[in-house]
């Protein structure tokens, strides 16, 4: 079920909020410090706020640490040529689109 | 002949001739990328002329030119001069199957209800029931695509079970099943750290130790993550080879057809 689609009280999960806010924190002031370097297109703190968004709280956060920890330089070469950008990043969608 | 001129005015009285649509400007107006004016034109047709099968046939066209898929759906239903056309059909299947799995699968159903199931044998359609039903013949695959066939094949046969069964065992082997090796030792790495942290903390601090149970928070959602994650990971994979293998077939199948000779 697509985010639009859930209902006004999954939309408005005050624990979603928090943890968004956390990850939104992290970003804004300890992860430009770190000078991190992502294997991902999307960064893993980005992904995680969006996996939150998209699955809930649960389910979001262990997707989210699940790149955490699938993040090596050379988790590259486990994708096709099609799943990498003109960066050299891992595309990496939220969404498993079952079309 | 009295009575059939009588019956040729009655009959220019009461159904009026469309006017003709000037195929080789709307094919000026595509090459020339002029869209708009492409709309314009055939809502000038439709307007002034009423709606015809011709004119549905080039507004479909347009839709799937512009690639106006709710547009291009209700108005094939109206065009049985588009369910003649096969070439059309699997182009215009092609050009779906590029964009949505589903809408595809949508078409070939307006296909078999208003239509002729004209694209019922194509390539495209086969190799669509082939990813339902994977153990049926390939012989009708071109040596091209049966690697990519194969490709999917190899994938869908993976079970989710196994994978996250993998990685509770031994935390990253389910990346080595779904095949993702390459991540396996940040995986299992982390989960070896966080899991030892744990228990040493546990065995010198105690089970009520607030360190404890931070290091023991930590590796489980690090564990969870993992077979959680696994399960995600290898539906992502198996859909993402379906859609490829068909994007392929798609490609192949279009390769000689032109929407706008």
């Amino acid at each position: 079920m697509s985010f639009k689609n859930r209902s006004l009280l999954y939309k408005l999960n005050p624990i979603s909020f928090v943890s968004i806010g956390f990850m939104l924190a992290y970003q804004r002031f300890l992860s430009q410090q770190l000078s991190s370097q992502c294997a991902y297109e999307t960064s893993c703190s980005e992904h995680a706020k969006k996996t939150i968004e998209r699955y809930g709280l649960l389910k979001g956060l262990f997707l989210g640490f699940y790149q955490l920890q699938s993040c090596t330089p050379k988790t590259g070469y486990d994708f096709q040529d099609h799943d990498i950008n003109s960066a050299g990043e891992i595309i990496n969608p939220i969404e498993i689109d079952e079309d | 002949m009295k009575i059939s001129l009588i019956v040729f005015f009655l009959f220019s009285f009461f159904f009026s001739v469309n006017a003709q649509i000037n195929s080789q400007f709307i094919c000026y107006l595509v090459l020339t990328n002029q869209h708009k004016e492409h709309l314009t034109y055939l809502n000038y047709l439709l307007e002034n002329d009423g709606s015809s099968d011709s004119l549905s046939y080039y507004r479909m066209k347009y839709y799937l030119l512009t690639k106006d898929y709710n547009s291009f759906e209700s108005e094939i239903k109206n065009c049985k001069l588009c369910f003649n056309d096969s070439s059309l059909l699997n182009y215009s299947a092609s050009y779906l199957i590029k964009s949505s799995i589903s809408s595809a699968d949508r078409f070939w159903k307006i296909d078999s209800k208003f239509g002729k199931n004209l694209t019922k044998n194509s390539l495209l359609k086969k190799s669509f029931d082939l990813t339902k039903n994977t153990q049926d013949s390939t012989g009708f695959l071109p040596y091209e695509l049966k690697f990519h066939f194969d490709e999917y094949k190899f994938v869908k046969k993976k079970k989710a079970w196994i994978a996250a069964g993998l990685s509770m065992v031994i935390p990253g082997s389910g990346k080595l099943y779904i095949g993702r090796p390459n991540s396996f030792f940040g995986s299992f790495l982390s989960n070896f750290l966080f899991g030892l942290t744990g228990y040493e903390s546990v065995r010198v601090l105690g089970i009520n130790n607030g360190y404890s149970i931070v290091s023991l928070s930590a590796f489980s959602i690090f564990y969870f993550s993992n077979i959680i994650g696994v399960v995600h990971d290898l539906k992502r994979i198996k859909n993402e080879k379906k859609k490829h293998f068909l994007y392929e077939v798609a490609t192949y199948q279009s390769g000689d057809i032109y929407l706008y000779e």
